[in-house]
Formats: structure tokens, sequence, C-alpha cells
């Protein structure tokens, strides 16, 4: 079997989710000797960004050498998977959309000279096409692992688009909401995840981005409502949102 | 032949418990896990969930201590037993001979499920009737022992939909728990021989008496809905209403908790695995159909919009139900509205589609 040529491309975030990369290969050995890896910074010095199958880019786009960077990926990929909240949503940098950036860039670093970022926050598919988006904060290695196996074998994935409600019940997770009483995401949040937090008796935050393809603005404020009866307030909720859905909350329509 | 009553007090459950036991079944029913309302195996008495009232309402559920409470169900329904959330369906190795999935048949007794679940298990016999997978999970029920609902809860409305609170048939065995005492009926043959060897006496006809009013008081607290040939007509008109759907289904997130915790819904998505050694596996879970990817199809979606699927999973309980299998896909049992995160009360909406249709 010929091997599948993986990069490895960080752009702005936490690297949390290259660290998830590492263990789905430490969890999944067996995927190295199928893999070759051109790219990957955390994990090898020399480095080259060259033709390859699969590009998996982690971070979000916050700069014009990134915007650079990504477009040359996406030329020399044949397939791109965006990877982890960051890419596919913005993630938590995107808190700082709409502060000052001089004075959020201030209370951050000492010396701010070198840091060259834009206003926005950009999630991979508003600069590059994407063929897959792997979310969560961290994203779960058991997902990309799965894709890699898949695209070895020369096959590919079919998302299945549903709430984490599902994952709870099917799994039996008691659920934080009607029995508990707190306030918990998961209605309005993608599933995939393996329903980590309720699985731990904590209501979900919203990591793995929401549910856009179903919420609407008009449900959103119904569902505000109703975390804010559980205790959460607006500014709560509206910074979760902002820090793991940013992307998606700036395209929610008004009615659907 | 007329109905025979028998009657002990509860340690006669526990006996039929044991008894079914020593038959070498798992006895599976509601318990309590910590605090958890589960479906599970018991084994004694002392596992069932006597001595708590399950107090529910729109997005609300309570467990509470109580003597002389009367617990009717959770988010669990015999639903899990039988057709399971996750379920391997095929496995293939190199050569792409695809094996199926051995399925557990180890026999078992349901125990102490209501009637409303009673109605859900014969939908789902007549739902998944060539389904091989279920077929042999439900041929390993042994025995079905009823707990009738002599008090049914603030989300109940199996009075309406006449699936309950009195169990009609299909079962071995229904007993009744009446102010201390327990009223026991056979359903079945079998059902009768399990009773006699309990050694039960002959209720005294108060008792049958009392079980009568009883039960004619939870009939008519468990049925808030219009008349259900009123319901099934009004929803056949509202279909084309696509502005009264939206506006029904404008507080729905599409979750689909109702569609997990409904002891009727069936649908399973294929979740295709596969390891690098030439292993593949095809497994099912459950799947809802307020969910996006649901009616989605290569190249198109059925059913795009939200609402278009809010009112696919109403009609679909209400109306194509009873196209297919002769029976209503809702069996009141209220979990939808419990476990519905946004409270949405599924009798109000039926009830709202009604008057829509003769205003």
């Amino acid at each position: 079997m010929r091997k599948l040529r993986v990069a490895v491309f960080k752009l702005t975030s936490c690297s949390g989710c290259l660290n998830e990369v590492i263990y789905s290969m430490m969890v999944h050995p067996e995927l190295l000797r199928y893999v070759s890896i051109s790219y990957f910074t955390e994990l090898q010095d020399l480095n080259a960004v060259e033709e390859v199958d699969v590009a998996i880019v982690e971070g979000s786009v916050v700069n014009s050498e990134q915007e650079e960077l990504v477009r040359l990926v996406r030329e020399r990929a044949k397939l791109v998977a965006a990877l982890g909240t960051c890419a596919v949503f913005g993630g938590v940098q995107s808190l700082r959309v709409g502060e000052d950036l001089r004075t959020t860039v201030l209370a951050s670093y000492p010396n701010p000279d070198f840091i060259r970022v834009s206003p926005d926050v950009k999630s991979l598919d508003s600069v590059v096409r994407v063929d897959y988006r792997l979310p969560g904060c961290p994203v779960n290695g058991e997902s990309l692992a799965r894709l890699l196996v898949k695209l070895v074998l020369g096959g590919t994935e079919t998302p299945i688009h549903e709430s984490l409600c599902s994952e709870c019940k099917r799994k039996g997770i008691p659920c934080v909401v009607v029995l508990r009483k707190e306030p918990c995401l998961g209605p309005v949040t993608v599933a995939d995840c393996g329903a980590l937090c309720p699985s731990f008796g904590r209501g979900c935050y919203g990591c793995h981005g929401l549910n856009a393809l179903v919420v609407d603005k008009g449900r959103l404020e119904e569902f505000s409502r109703v975390v804010e009866r559980l205790g959460m307030s607006r500014d709560d909720l509206r910074a979760l949102l902002k820090a793991f859905s940013h992307a998606s909350l700036s395209r929610l329509s008004s009615a659907g | 032949m007329p109905m025979r009553y028998f009657a002990g007090d509860s340690s006669a459950l526990g006996d039929l418990i044991s008894i079914l036991r020593g038959r070498g079944l798992a006895v599976l029913s509601y318990r309590l896990w910590g605090d958890l309302p589960v479906f599970g195996e018991v084994e004694s008495l002392r596992d069932l969930s006597i001595g708590y009232s399950d107090v529910q309402g729109p997005a609300s559920y309570r467990l509470v201590r109580d003597e002389r409470g009367f617990f009717r169900h959770s988010y669990y329904s015999p639903k899990y037993a039988l057709h399971p959330p996750i379920q391997d369906i095929y496995e293939a190795s190199n050569g792409l001979r695809a094996v199926p999935a051995r399925v557990d048949t180890a026999p078992m007794a349901l125990f102490g499920i209501k009637p409303c679940d009673l109605a859900a298990i014969e939908v789902l016999d007549r739902v998944l009737e060539s389904d091989d997978f279920y077929r042999a999970r439900r041929s390993a029920v042994a025995y079905i022992v009823v707990e009738e609902c002599v008090e049914p809860g603030d989300t109940c409305f199996c009075g309406s939909t006449g699936t309950g609170p009195a169990a009609s048939g299909g079962f071995d065995v229904a007993y009744a728990r009446l102010e201390g005492r327990v009223l026991f009926r056979a359903g079945s043959e079998r059902g009768l021989r399990l009773l006699e060897e309990l050694k039960l006496g002959e209720a005294p006809g108060d008792l049958v008496e009392r079980y009568d009013e009883v039960m004619e008081e939870a009939r008519r607290k468990s049925s808030r809905l219009p008349p259900l040939d009123a319901v099934i007509k009004a929803l056949e008109d509202s279909a084309a209403s696509e502005g009264f759907w939206r506006e029904v289904s404008a507080r729905c997130v599409g979750c689909a908790n109702c569609n997990m915790v409904c002891p009727t819904c069936f649908c399973t998505e294929f979740i295709d695995s596969a390891d690098l050694s030439g292993r593949a596996r095809r497994q099912r879970q459950w799947f809802g159909c307020l969910s996006y990817t649901y009616g989605q199809v290569a190249g198109m979606h059925f059913r795009p919009e939200l609402f278009m699927r809010y009112r696919h999973f109403v009609l679909h309980k209400f109306v194509f139900y009873q196209r297919q299998i002769g029976l209503p896909g809702c069996v009141g049992c209220g979990r939808c509205i419990t476990w519905c995160p946004m409270g949405i009360d599924l009798g109000e909406v039926v009830s709202r589609v009604v008057s829509h249709g003769s205003g």
C-alpha cells in the first residue's frame, strides 16, 4: 500500500490539538506504517511544504502571512482538514474580536513589537476550501485517527450532523439540564466529543461549536433564555459562543 | 371466562422476581443506580424503585423519596434493551465477506414496565418485524410483567392515546399497587402459571372495585389531548400550513432528545469503521429525525429546514405510523416533554394543531 502523504500545519492556537495528533498516533501506532509526514514542526526538524494527500491545519488565521501559507498548503494538498475549534471556528482567541487590538496585545505581551495580527480571527474555511472539519477544544484524537485510517484505506468520512444530546442519550448519560438543572450547551452543540463533560456530570460548554445548520438567531435567543433560567448569564453564554463558535455566529441566519 | 384477580402484598413482587430469576432469566426493570433512574437488571424487591416518585414536568425530572409514591419511568425505556442505542451489525475481515454480528440473546424478563412501554413494544414489534437484530433481542424476552399506572404523571397522556393507564394485552402478568396491596392478573396462560406458583389468594371484591375506580380516575387524568381521530384529521389538514409549523417549532433547537427518549422512535444511522489490519465493522446507532443529517441524501436534502423535520416528527407519530402499521406511534408516555431541554409540550402542540384546524 502506498503511504498516505500527510502534512500538519499550525497557525494561531495553543497547540493542544497538535498534542492530540501525537496522542492519536500513540494510540494507533500502526498508522505510522501507512503515513509519511513531510511537515510537522512539533514532531520533526526537517520540514518542507510539499505536495501531499492530506494537509491537517490546526489554528485560526490571524494575519496575512498565515493566509499566504494556507493558500500555498491548499494548492499542494489534495485534501485539507481543519483540526480543532480554532481552525474550524476561530477558537478562544476570537474573544478579542471587536476589542481594541492594541490594548489586547499590550495586556498579553510585555514586548508587543513582534505581534502581527489583524483585527479579525478567521476560520480556515473563510480563507480556503476545506474538505474535513474536526472541531473540539481540543479535538477528539479518535476522530482524527478514524479519518486517517479511512483515507489510508482509500475511503472517506461522511460527517453526521447532530447535537450532543443524541450522544448523551445513546450512552445513557443523565441529562445535566433536566435532572441537575444546570446550564449545558449540549442541545445547540455539535456532537462527536464522546459527551465528555456531561459524562462527568458537568454541562457542555460548547467547544465543538454551535450547531449552526439547525440553530438560527431566533432559536438561539430561545435557548439563551433557557440557560439563563438555569443560572448562566447572557455575558457568559455570549463569551462561550464567541470563544468556540465565532465563525458560525457571524453566519447565523435570522430564520430557518 | 371472567378475569381472575389475585391479591398479595409487595413481597409477592419479590417472589415473582425470584421465580423468574430461578428460570435463568435476567430480570430487567426500572431501578435506581445511586440517585439515577435507570433500566437494568434487578435481583430482588429492594432493587425496584418502590418508595420513590418521579415528578415530571416540561424539561424537569425529580426523584422524590415517598413511601406512598409511584414511580413511572425515566429517559430509559425498554427500547434500550430491545433495540440498543449502538449495535454491531456486520463484521468483515480480509476478503470482504461480511458476517452478521452476534446478538446477545441471553433470556430476559421485562418487569414493572408500564402500559405505555408495553404499547411501545407492540409498535416496535410491527415496525421492526423483519429486522433480524430486533427479532433476536425480542425473542429473548421470555416474560413481560407490567405495572399498571395507578397515578399518571403530569406529562402523561396515555388515556388519550389509548395505551394506558391499564395494560390491555401482550403481557404475561399485570399488577397494580393499591394502598399497600398488590392486585395481579394474568394476560397469558404462562402468566397464569406464574401467578399460580406465587400461591396468591383470589382478590376480594372490594379490592377489585377499588382497582376499577383508581384506573378510571387515572384514565381521566391522563386524557388531556383532544380525541385521537380529531388529532389525526387536524394533523393531516395542517401538513401544508408552512407558517403554522414554522411558528409551532420556533422554540425547537433540533437537539433530538425527543427522538432518543421516545420508546417508539426506531431510526438508526449506519456507522462504518475499519482498522488497518483488514477488519471492518458496521454498527447502527439511534439517529433522530430532528437532527440535520436526517433526510440528507447524496445531492439533496428532503427536509433541510428544522420546521420540516419537526412537522415530520409529529406527523409520523400520529399519522404515518397509523397508516404503516395500524397503530399510532405515540404511546402518550410524555418522555419527549420531560426530556426536551426547551420544555416543548407535544400534548400542547397537538392541541394547537386541532384548534388551528377548527379556527
